[in-house]
Formats: structure tokens, sequence, C-alpha cells
């Protein structure tokens, strides 16, 4: 009985996978990883970018409430129509310039920039490699 | 133009590079004058205290200053209040009066042309650079005559 079944299954033909499909398999599974790493990050990104885009007019009015109120324009429009008194007496109006520099909020400002500029480029990024996938 | 080939450049990275730097510059900045202005207030508060301790006045010499930074020694923007000879005094940011004196070598700038002491007058807005003297006045290297701002909040 053995024998009957083991020339019965002689006859057919033995169908190997193709060459290098585990690897393809392997492949396929990490790309989807990271796939949905990048979608993941995509959120969170996204978010960032919205977050820095909305904060940017509030601190937009900020600074410019604080400049106006601490003169430091008029001070540094002085280089301009000054400029050669400026050059003369440079340290004092180095000075009053940082007398009157809202340094805080400036940095706060900027910070808000290099969050947007960031997010942008990383939102940028991963939306390439999500589009590149699909 | 591919945004993401900008994004991604070099020069837009020593863009960030430069942000952030700038960031880090006026954040150290202005931590280390939070950090001065918290002494001066101390050193100042303690010499008050030192003073009123040794029979000084119940308020202190200085009055109450709580609440207000210090003022700046190096520059007044403002109007003129008074003109007293060769010295004006300034409505400055926050009410705060100032003494500006004008010495022989302040330059004094008008819009278009250079301007004598008497040119000037009340209620005009000037810009002075300066440094302070001992009595607590600016000493005038510079003022510029500037024209009035209706939205300025002095």
């Amino acid at each position: 009985m053995r024998k009957e079944y083991e020339k019965i299954f002689s006859r057919f033909t033995t169908i190997e996978p193709p060459a290098g499909l585990l690897d393809k398999i392997i492949e396929r599974i990490r790309r989807e990883k990271h796939l949905l790493a990048v979608k993941r990050r995509l959120v969170f990104i996204s978010l960032g970018t919205i977050v820095s885009l909305t904060a940017f007019i509030p601190v937009f009015k900020l600074v410019q409430a604080d400049i106006n109120q601490s003169g430091f324009l008029q001070f540094l429009s002085l280089a301009f129509s000054d400029f050669g008194v400026v050059i003369n007496y440079w340290q004092t109006f180095i000075m009053s310039l940082l007398e009157t520099i809202p340094a805080i909020t400036l940095a706060m400002f900027f910070s808000v920039i290099l969050v947007f500029l960031w997010s942008l480029k990383l939102l940028a990024r991963d939306i390439k490699i999500v589009y590149g996938y699909q | 133009m591919d945004i993401n080939k900008i994004l991604q450049s070099k020069k837009f990275k020593i863009t960030m590079g430069i942000i952030g730097g700038l960031i880090v510059l006026l954040l150290a900045f202005g931590i280390g004058a939070f950090v001065g202005l918290r002494r001066a207030n101390f050193s100042f508060r303690w010499a008050e205290n030192y003073h009123r301790n040794f029979g000084g006045p119940r308020n202190g010499f200085f009055g109450e200053i709580n609440g207000r930074d210090f003022i700046d020694a190096h520059g007044v923007f403002g109007q003129i209040i008074k003109i007293d000879g060769s010295t004006l005094i300034i409505n400055g940011r926050d009410n705060t009066e100032k003494i500006v004196v004008i010495k022989d070598k302040t330059i004094i700038n008008g819009f278009q042309n250079n301007l004598k002491p008497a040119d000037l007058k009340v209620n005009d807005y000037i810009v002075v650079i300066g440094d302070p003297n001992n009595t607590g006045q600016i000493e005038a290297r510079l003022i510029r005559l500037m024209p009035a701002i209706p939205m300025m909040k002095i």
C-alpha cells in the first residue's frame, strides 16, 4: 500500500519556492514595519507643525509689542540714519541695543520658527517615504 | 522647484543652525540679564534696608520700585517733557523720567540736518544714546529727533 502511494507521488513534479522568496518576505515585513513607524511619527510631526504654526501669530504679536514698548527699533534705526556717529560710539550704541532687546520673547519667537521649519522638513521627508512605498 | 530638496539641502541645515545658535545666544543673554537683575535687586533692597535700619526714611531712599525693571543706562527713547538749559527730561518707556545732559560734543540730528540744542522743543520725540554719569543722568552722545508715533505706548 505504501509503495503504491510512493509510486503515485513520484509522478508529480515537486514545486520549489522561487529563489530569494524568504528574503523578499523578510524585506517586505521590514518595510511594512518601517512604514507603520513612519506613519506614527507623521502624526506627531503633523501635530508639531500645527502647534508651531498656531503659536506663530500670538508669539509674533508678543515680540512686536515688546519691541514697540522697549524702543529697540528706534535705537536700531540709528544704525541706518546716523551710521557714522554710531560707528564712533559703537560701544554705547551696542549697550543701548542690549538694554532694550527683548531677548526672551525673541528666543521664544525663533524657537517657534525653528520647531516649524524642523517639523516641516521631517514632514516632507516622511510624506515622501510614505508615497514612495505606495 | 522641489520643496523637499530645499528642506533637505545643506543651506537649509545651515539656516536652522543659525536660528538655533541665535536662540541659545538670546536665552543665555536673557537668563544672564535676569540673574543680574535679581542680584542688583537684592543689593538694592539690602542697601535700602541698611539705611532704614540706621534711621533713613520709612520707604527707603529710593521709594518703591516693586514690579518694575531697572532702567536702561545707555539710552532713552521718549518725549521731551521739560528743557532746562542743557538738561532734558525725557518721559521714557513705562513712564520713567530720565535726565539727559547735552554736552559740547553731543551731536543732535534732525530729519535732514544737524540741530542745535535750542532747536529741541517740549513734546518732541527723541532717541538718545549716551553714557550714564555718577549722578544718574545720561550724558548724550547722539540725539536723534524722531517723528511722533501715535500708536506708541511709552
